[in-house]
């Protein structure tokens, strides 16, 4: 049943080794691993350790952001009529509220507590791909903080964190506001899908010896879970992102019922984003409760198995949900039942997780430390918010609370009590982890309770207001409403909550000293291996595992790793190097080398974000040089990958040798390239899905597709393509590196010649991407098949160049499988979407 | 107000609510009596509860049995709720504006026959269809309670039937963000006995004749002129005059509306003159422009001449 | 690779069962031939859907029993009982809107 490659198991007898280790190993490992001593060195460190700490600090801090945000949302709602913030100012606060909260506070903040803590859970150095996380978290944070400051200049968008076409398209909103949340949210995107790659190549793939999928950390398995859902789910996001952008800027119709479009296609997929996206972020979180409740109950998790199906269960049935934001629109009454049905179902394994944290609590003894405190609260809180949501599931009362401020409510519940809480208590409980003081338990224990009754001062009144008819995204309410009491106590209890935030931000001014030689420790005696003593090189030795609760069950084993008793006890070769492992029995694979730090993904995050940004504000010229410098700056990165070792196998300690570079399906670098064409192909799925909804809409509009001579002649150039790509690694594998260069490079010729066929037939055949839907899903298909076909392009000629540089040999065709990947891909896209728009719904006359 | 139904497509919902709270209440206080066992209580209680078992039964078997009655309740309460238009109902076609409603009365045909803006009125004791559209951005028709909410929106036609049982002013307000002063974008529904619905739709159906007693008629009439001169009727109309706009509402029987602005001010000489002088102050950034050019006089003589048009 | 799929099954069953739903709803909006074709339809796939997990959860409980000393392969399995059963009533959730009256 698995595909394991076989190493011996009985060469795991070898560990731990006797005897000491040389002397300098561990001087030698620590120089290797050595943190930063010079300014910019803080800035273009890629250790996990480092680039953690800064992703779950930005985070918070966008927390904070928002949070002020929702002070100010308080204090005018407060009583009717207030004139303390003006409308305008008022829709464009709540609409970054919400963006910020979902976009640059939530999923950033569980990625981040991956990037920190799954190395050391797992025993791995580092995370697979360090430079490509560190590029995530500077394109976020330049990003992110250029967003947030368009609200100084008036400019931030006011079209409710959901953004709703027509009110969002040119007509109702002509300022750059939109924009600059669309095009804003576009290097959240690309940071989301960056930490994706890295977190599900992580967790398959490199973990401890031994530490087989049953003894897989159920933090990890939320983690994984997590990125393969941002992988299915983001991609919508991005294409409805870029197709109102086009609306916007190029007036190609989407949702614009008057030429064709319409506005429930940006509903559909936005949501079908949407709702993972909760999921997404109650994951993780739902991932740090079954972590934190065992080690505070000090026992294990009742019912492992059943939470990791329940988790599963949950990523797969969340996908099936989203229309229950639509069930006010008009669709027909049995999709809208399927719908709620589903809805219903995906509350089930919510059940389950809940009920085994508090069998595990029953089964242990709790202590009311902080990190308990905030696991249960966060457990009341959550099973309030998940019993009103599946109020909402029945499709009768959902059409009297949907936008009212009941859900403001219900999604307040799920999200402060799913995520809010566990990310506190995940807090304080790694805090020692990377700290040499932890966080005070007595402020933690009035922090915790500030929050608490804060939170539900705030938020249960709101579920009176909605019942009393108070819509949501209202800048004030009238008086004779009877609102004005629930708003009032809300108010004052959004500030004992927002409080409690500051009485914490103080602790960690006070406590919070990371980055040094000693960390706090394992003062809450949890049972995973990120408490093993380590230093900036995660685990001296990475360990055998035989159990699902390491530090509480195998005996001894913190002494024999920091002893150097396992695998990989120091840097023989003089480089950052972590292991390989299979996915399923965690058998070791290769030795996998990492980098050190630099600067070109540093600069490659600030051109990103650049391009972004520069281009809202439409200066297209300095958007075009900043984008041109950012794909520079990747390609430099780039060059610097696939580079020859000088042995072909290492010894990894206890006489076990490993190869030091693979190629095919089981090198990291392919996986990475798979599920960066898994996003892409789901993007073309729902541009797909795009085309088909709006055909279905005004079939009246369709006009025949151009005749068959050019489909023929492009579905050829495609196939050149596959075969080119296919043909160029078959040659350099047998030993022919030049002619691989060139079968490579005239593969990527043939997309792009594909791609201007195509183009040009469609346009002679008169139709115009702005003059109606058929003709702007057209060409939004096109222009995705373009991109492909440039980036194809630029990869032809890095192999080319890759050539002339003689860094191509036969023994090391990873690039060019890589290469090969992108291009057979780029070819399947281009038929499909191509045979999609011409044989649906087929030629007419 | 969802708890305090006025007709058969609120009443079900009600009670639909009620279940639904009773079901979280009591599920709420098994979990707490769990989770307080769990935590504090006795060590047999406790061995009980730290169990593989608790997670099969109170985590799958007790929430599958729960949600598949409630979701078989929810389906058939969803059937009953039906929007399809039956052959013989009322007609109404209401289009969402940024930021009131356009209301139209339609005859057996389909057809407009009377325009009005901001208040539906209804018979009592029969059901009404409502054509909601819009025509700019999506709004959301919602009357708590007379039923639940419909979306309004561009490229699209959907259907929602009221009824209200007993005669009242029923309030709602726009429920899907539309910008701007989505906040300020109220409705009333006016249900009426059936005799004096009748009797409200002949008087409506006349045109405008505003109602003057001989002191306060040179006002008025100087307020028709005001009126005139000021270009008002390029954006309203008043039927049986020159003033045919239809960008905004229709003002032929203005005065005889509860409210004005849709649904934000009293409807009286006094906010009539306010909100003239001064609508973007009132409501910032509604399609009117104010009209603080307009003197006192004037202003007072308008306003009497639309209070008039009853 | 079959690893995943015998694990995932069930959940797989139950996506391939929403989605087949929804697009038959779909199209039958579309088409003008009688509802009641349609609605035998999706009642014929969410029989066939539950007869799939049915028939994967016999061959999984078989599985397991050869495969008892394997941890990580009775782990999976397991995985896949289970999520069968949830998937399973996911199912049966979503063929309840076909049963009753619209």
């Amino acid at each position: 049943m698995n595909g394991d490659p076989g190493l011996d198991p009985e060469i795991y007898e070898r560990f731990p080794t006797k005897g000491r280790r040389p002397r300098d190993e561990l001087k030698t490992l620590e120089a290797v691993w050595c943190g930063p001593t010079k300014p910019w060195e803080w800035i273009t460190a890629i250790n996990n350790n480092f680039v953690g700490v800064y992703y779950v600090g930005a985070a918070m801090l966008f927390f904070v952001l928002a949070g002020v945000l929702a002070l100010l949302m308080r204090t005018q709602l407060a009583l009717p009529m207030t004139g303390f913030l003006a409308q305008e100012t008022y829709n464009q606060i709540f609409t970054m509220h919400g963006t910020v909260m979902m976009f640059l506070f939530a999923v950033p903040a569980v990625e981040a507590l991956g990037v920190l803590l799954l190395p050391q859970m797992l025993g791995a150095r580092d995370l697979p791909f360090p430079r490509l996380s560190a590029y995530a978290f500077w394109a976020y944070l330049v990003g992110g903080l250029s967003f947030f400051c368009s609200l100084f200049f008036g400019l931030a968008p006011n079209g409710g964190w959901f953004m709703y076409p027509p009110l969002t398209g040119t007509t109702y909103s002509p300022g750059i506001n939109a924009d600059f949340w669309l095009l804003g949210i576009g290097f959240i995107e690309i940071s989301a899908i960056a930490g994706a790659i890295e977190i599900i190549v992580g967790v398959l793939k490199t973990r401890a010896p031994g530490m087989t999928l049953d003894k897989l950390p159920i933090f990890a398995w939320a983690m994984l879970i997590f990125a393969c859902m941002i992988v299915i789910a983001f991609p919508s996001v991005i294409l409805s992102t870029l197709l109102l952008e086009l609306e916007r800027a190029l007036g190609w119709p989407f949702f614009d019922a008057a030429k064709g479009g319409d506005p429930l296609l940006w509903q559909h997929l936005f949501w079908f984003f949407g709702h993972p996206e909760v999921y997404i972020i109650f994951l993780p979180a739902a991932g740090a409760m079954s972590t934190i409740i065992p080690a505070v109950a000090q026992t294990r998790l009742v019912g492992h198995r059943l939470v990791v199906m329940a988790m599963l269960a949950t990523g797969f049935i969340s996908f099936g949900v989203w229309a229950h934001h639509m069930f006010t629109t008009g669709m027909p009454r049995l999709s809208i039942n399927y719908f709620s049905a589903a809805s219903a179902a995906v509350s089930v394994p919510a059940g389950v997780q809940v009920f085994a944290w508090i069998a595990t609590l029953a089964a242990g003894k709790m202590r009311f430390n902080t990190p308990g405190l905030f696991a249960v609260g966060g457990l009341v809180i959550f099973v309030m918010g998940g019993l009103t949501g599946v109020m909402v599931a029945m499709v009768p009362f959902d059409w009297q609370a949907h936008d009212s401020y009941f859900i403001v409510a219900h999604l307040h519940y799920v999200l402060i009590g799913g995520m809010v809480f566990p990310l506190f208590a995940a807090i304080y409980y790694w805090l020692p982890m990377s700290s040499r003081r932890p966080l005070s338990e007595r402020w933690g224990k009035w922090i915790f309770w500030l929050m608490f009754i804060g939170h539900n001062v705030t938020f249960m009144p709101m579920h009176l207001s909605g019942l009393m008819g108070m819509p949501r995204r209202v800048y004030t309410y009238l008086p004779d409403r009877g609102w004005e009491l629930p708003n009032l106590i809300s108010t004052f209890g959004s500030f004992l909550f927002g409080l409690a935030v500051m009485l914490w931000i103080i602790d960690m001014i006070r406590n919070f000293r990371p980055f040094g030689d000693k960390e706090a420790g394992n003062l809450f005696n949890g049972p995973g291996l990120e408490w093993l003593p380590a230093g900036f090189y995660s685990l001296r030795s990475i360990p055998v595992i035989t159990s699902l609760y390491p530090v509480w069950e195998q005996k001894g084993l913190g002494r024999d790793v920091a002893a150097g008793r396992y695998l990989l006890p120091g840097a023989p070769r003089g480089e950052r190097e972590t292991i390989v492992t299979s996915p399923i029995t965690a058998q070791p694979q290769y030795l996998l080398r990492m980098p050190r730090p630099s600067s070109w993904h540093v600069w490659g995050a600030v051109f990103t974000a650049g391009f972004f940004l520069i281009l809202t504000v439409q200066a297209y010229v300095a958007a075009v040089v900043s984008g041109i410098l950012a794909v520079y700056c990747l390609w430099e990165w780039a060059w610097r990958l696939d580079r020859p070792h000088r042995a072909a196998t290492a010894d990894v300690g206890g006489g076990v040798r490993l190869p030091t570079s693979v190629s095919g399906p089981m090198s990291h670098g392919w996986w990475a390239m798979v599920i960066t064409l898994t996003v892409s192909g789901m993007v073309a799925v729902m541009a797909g899905f795009s085309y088909v909804f709006l055909w279905s809409r005004r079939p009246d509009l369709w006009r025949a597709p151009p005749d068959a001579a050019s489909l023929l002649i492009t579905l050829g150039l495609l196939a050149a393509c596959a075969l080119g790509a296919f043909g160029s690694v078959r040659s350099l594998k047998g030993a022919r590196p030049s002619l691989a260069a060139a079968l490579m490079l005239t593969a990527s010729l043939a997309a792009a010649a594909a791609f201007a066929v195509e183009a040009g037939a469609w346009w002679s055949s008169g139709l115009r991407p702005d003059a109606n839907s058929q003709g702007a899903t057209v060409f939004a298909l096109l222009a995705w098949q373009g991109v492909f076909a440039g980036i194809g392009l630029l990869m032809g000629l890095f192999a080319l160049m890759r050539r002339l540089f003689g860094l191509v040999t036969p023994d090391r065709p990873a690039t060019f499988e890589l290469i090969g990947l992108f291009l057979g891909y780029t070819a399947a896209q281009g038929a499909a979407s191509l045979l999609l728009v011409r044989l649906l719904p087929g030629g007419g006359a | 107000m969802v708890l305090d139904p006025a007709g058969p497509f609120a009443g079900p919902i009600e009670t639909v609510a009620w279940v639904l709270f009773v079901m979280a209440g009591v599920v709420l206080a098994l979990v707490l009596a769990a989770l307080g066992v769990a935590l504090f209580g006795p060590r047999p209680w406790r061995q009980r509860v730290g169990a593989e078992r608790l997670v099969w039964v109170g985590g799958l078997a007790f929430p599958v049995v729960v949600l598949t009655g409630l979701l078989i309740y929810g389906l058939s309460t969803t059937a009953k709720l039906s929007a399809e238009p039956r052959p013989g109902e009322m007609r109404i076609r209401v289009t969402g504006e940024m930021w009131w409603w356009r209301v139209a009365y339609l005859d057996e045909r389909g057809r407009e026959v009377l325009q009005d803006a901001n208040e539906i009125r209804i018979p009592v004791g029969r059901p009404v269809v409502l054509e909601l559209e819009s025509a700019d951005v999506i709004h959301s028709f919602w009357a708590p309670r007379l039923g639940g909410k419909t979306d309004m929106i561009p490229g699209r036609r959907n259907f929602m039937r009221l009824q209200a049982d007993a005669p009242g002013d029923y309030q709602g307000q726009c429920a899907e963000y539309c910008g701007g002063p989505h906040a300020l974008m109220g409705l009333t529904v006016v249900a009426l006995e059936p005799e004096r619905f009748a009797a409200w739709r002949q008087m409506q159906a006349q045109e405008a004749k505003p109602v003057a007693a001989p002191q306060t008629a040179p006002l008025i009439e100087r307020g028709r002129q005001v009126f005139d001169a000021s270009g008002c009727g390029a954006c309203h109309t008043i039927r049986g005059t020159d003033a045919n706009g239809l960008a905004g509402p229709d003002l032929t029987h203005v005065g005889g509306r509860r409210t004005l602005g849709a649904g934000i001010l009293p409807n009286n000489q006094g906010t009539l003159a306010g909100w003239i002088a001064d609508s973007q102050g009132i409501k910032p950034g509604n399609r009117m422009p104010s009209y603080p050019v307009l003197s006192g006089r004037d202003l007072r003589a308008v306003a009497a001449y639309l209070d008039s048009l009853k | 690779m079959r690893f995943w799929l015998w694990g995932l099954g069930g959940l797989l069953i139950w996506a391939l069962h929403f989605l087949g739903l929804y697009g038959l709803a779909s199209v039958a909006d579309l088409a003008t031939g009688r509802a009641d074709g349609w609605r035998a339809a999706g009642l014929g796939f969410s029989l066939a859907c539950l007869l799939a997990t049915a028939l994967y959860a016999v061959m999984l409980a078989r599985r397991l029993r050869r495969a008892s000393n394997a941890p990580v392969q009775v782990f999976a399995l397991g995985l896949g009982l289970t999520g069968g059963l949830v998937a399973a009533i996911g199912v049966v959730f979503q063929s309840l809107p076909l049963l009753l009256p619209v």
